[in-house]
């Protein structure tokens, strides 16, 4: 007789581990990252000028910044954030917060080649995002084109059991 | 010799003859009186019965006053190969599972946070459910229906109804 693990997560919410996300919650932890990648943004300028500051205290003045220069670190950062999250606990903030796990289709964790490559198309291109509200599957284009797939899961840590993704048609 | 031979034929013949009519008789006595029997029989088990039912109550009440049980238990029954016998991790963690422990810890200590968290998420997913339905209802509305075979003969006008997809 093995014993059962006890789980940590709500009864109401225990049915919806493993499965696939939809649009909304996704969504969401989209727009936390969005907040997430803007926060570092502005820690690096304020550091950056922090810094020169330091350099020429009374010659400093704010750097200027322009809409090509900030979008331009802006995409570095969130692909670099992005990045970093998923190829390690599968989670970047905002799927920490929402709950959700960006997995292989073997329910193994992502590697660093697709996490950059996934996270250079989800950036570039985050309309893609929409195809999973059409999807029979609920899954993102970047899911198709690099077999990944994002599922709810609430636990704290990755676990063992398989995404369970249906078959497409 | 010839005449106790006779006499021994002679008397184990009588035995034989006056056994017959008292084995038959016998026989249908048993028969005759084997209904009452059984009722006297289930009357007496039903007087014991109660009378045991009063009786062993008080007695075993008696007894145990008299005993003492954890000296008992202490001197005679070998606990620890009791409980060695027990699966006490499965017996813990379906204790907990039954009373819900996680969720008991997490009403009492659980902060406003990470209960508005639990409700943001629970209402993502409710609206994953509904953006999902809608979707498959767009789905099905641009799916071509099979083209049926022409009928042999006119039929009815087929009723517009705009509630239902492909009928409108």
């Amino acid at each position: 007789m093995t014993a059962e693990p006890v789980s940590p997560i709500p009864r109401e919410a225990r049915g919806f581990q493993g499965e696939p996300a939809g649009l909304v919650t996704r969504l969401l932890a989209g727009c936390i990252d969005a907040a997430v990648t803007f926060v570092v943004l502005l820690a690096l300028w304020a550091g950056f000028n922090g810094f020169r500051f330091l350099l020429d205290p009374r010659g400093f003045t704010f750097s200027g910044t322009s809409l090509l220069a900030s979008m331009t670190a802006g995409l570095c950062v969130a692909i670099v954030y992005l990045t970093a999250a998923w190829s390690t606990t599968g989670r970047s903030w905002g799927d920490h917060v929402m709950g959700l796990r960006v997995l292989r289709l073997d329910g193994g964790r992502v590697r660093l080649p697709v996490a950059f490559l996934r996270a250079v198309t989800c950036t570039l291109f985050p309309i893609g995002l929409l195809w999973c509200a059409a999807s029979r599957t609920r899954e993102a284009l970047q899911d198709i084109v690099f077999r990944t797939c994002v599922v709810y899961d609430w636990r704290a840590r990755r676990g063992v059991t398989r995404p369970h993704v249906p078959p497409t048609a | 010799m010839r005449p106790l031979r006779l006499a021994a034929d002679l008397a184990v013949g009588t035995v034989v003859l006056a056994a017959v009519p008292v084995v038959a008789v016998g026989r249908r006595v048993r028969e005759v009186a084997s209904p009452a029997v059984a009722l006297v029989r289930e009357d007496l088990a039903r007087q014991v019965g109660a009378t045991l039912d009063r009786l062993v109550p008080v007695a075993v009440a008696q007894v145990v006053q008299r005993i003492d049980l954890n000296e008992l238990v202490e001197k005679y029954v070998d606990v620890e190969r009791l409980i060695a016998g027990v699966d006490l991790a499965t017996l813990t963690n379906e204790i907990i599972a039954e009373i819900d422990l996680p969720e008991v810890i997490r009403q009492s200590t659980g902060s406003v946070a990470s209960e508005t968290i639990r409700g943001v998420r629970m209402q993502a997913i409710s609206a994953d459910d509904v953006v999902a339905r809608l979707g498959s209802r767009l789905r099905l509305r641009r799916t071509p229906r099979p083209v049926a075979a022409e009928p042999a003969e006119p039929t009815a006008p087929v009723p517009v109804d705009p509630l239902v997809p492909g009928l409108s």
